[in-house]
């Protein structure tokens, strides 16, 4: 669940991120990206979505801005699960990056985030 | 594997991954566990105080299926959809295999928590493999455990 709004997944074949509620009365958030194989809420009122690249969207769909693209030159094809992790003590000055993940294959078509 | 840092940038931090999928945290932020499907390896990595991971361990071979997602609970357990598997593998954090929760599906890819308590346990399928309508069919199950919540992401991005 994210801030309430339900559980999110998306639609690796057909495209778009959608939101479940409890329910069962489905939403759209996003309704054209395809090929979303991993999802992280992102502070800035969007979700970070990977794929062919790395990219942060508005939510409400809107703004799509690109955080990071593929390089097949250095072998880089696409990116698959992603997460993030805490402002922890040992971590110091880095609180909250995005760890994301070389794509080398085809998960399923549906990922929570 | 690469980390984005919170100014956008990005490097590589592990090496030598097949198939690369699902990753979270232990409940300490100090062991990251990842998915390496092609090899059936659930490996794990200690996170040092410099933002690097340490040398790549096995943490756990899945012996029904291959590993796909994973989320961690607040026990430490480690719970791995497992596609050909038909469901769920649950890992105790010594990597020792806890048990398996089942989907009428052989395509699981996916795990997450939620709900307000963080204790029910959503479970994602593919159609692959399935001429079940059933197939690409999002699960869910309480369980006994709270999950891990997730930070929010705070990377900066500029258009």
């Amino acid at each position: 669940m994210a801030g309430g709004a339900g559980l999110l997944y998306s639609d690796v074949l057909n495209g778009g991120v959608f939101s479940v509620d409890r329910q069962g009365n489905v939403t759209t958030v996003f309704a054209y990206r395809k090929g979303i194989r991993g999802m992280s809420v992102d502070k800035n009122a969007g979700l970070i979505v990977s794929g062919r690249n790395i990219s942060w969207k508005s939510v409400p769909e809107g703004e799509t801005i690109t955080v990071l693209e593929k390089n097949e030159v250095t072998g880089l094809i696409g990116f698959n699960d992603i997460t993030t992790d805490e402002a922890v003590a040992f971590m110091q000055a880095l609180c909250v990056p995005v760890l994301f993940l070389k794509m080398a294959g085809n998960p399923g078509p549906a990922t929570c985030t | 594997m690469y980390l984005i840092e919170l100014d956008g940038s990005a490097r590589k931090v592990a090496f030598d991954i097949q198939l690369t999928n699902g990753l979270a945290f232990s409940p300490d932020g100090r062991t990251l566990y990842h998915s390496d499907s092609a090899r059936d390896h659930i490996n794990c990595y200690s996170v040092t105080a410099d933002d690097s991971l340490g040398e790549k361990q096995l943490f756990a071979e899945t012996e029904i299926g291959s590993p796909d997602g994973l989320v961690v609970s607040e026990d430490g357990r480690v719970w791995v959809a497992l596609p050909g598997g038909s469901g769920v593998g649950v890992y105790h954090p010594n990597g020792r295999f806890d048990q398996l929760i089942e989907i009428p599906e052989p395509m699981c890819t996916s795990v997450c928590f939620g709900g307000d308590d963080l204790k029910d346990l959503y479970i994602v399928s593919g159609s692959r493999g399935s001429e079940s309508d059933r197939a690409g069919a999002v699960y869910v199950q309480r369980v006994d455990v709270a999950g891990l919540a997730v930070p929010l992401a705070r990377v900066s991005v500029s258009a």
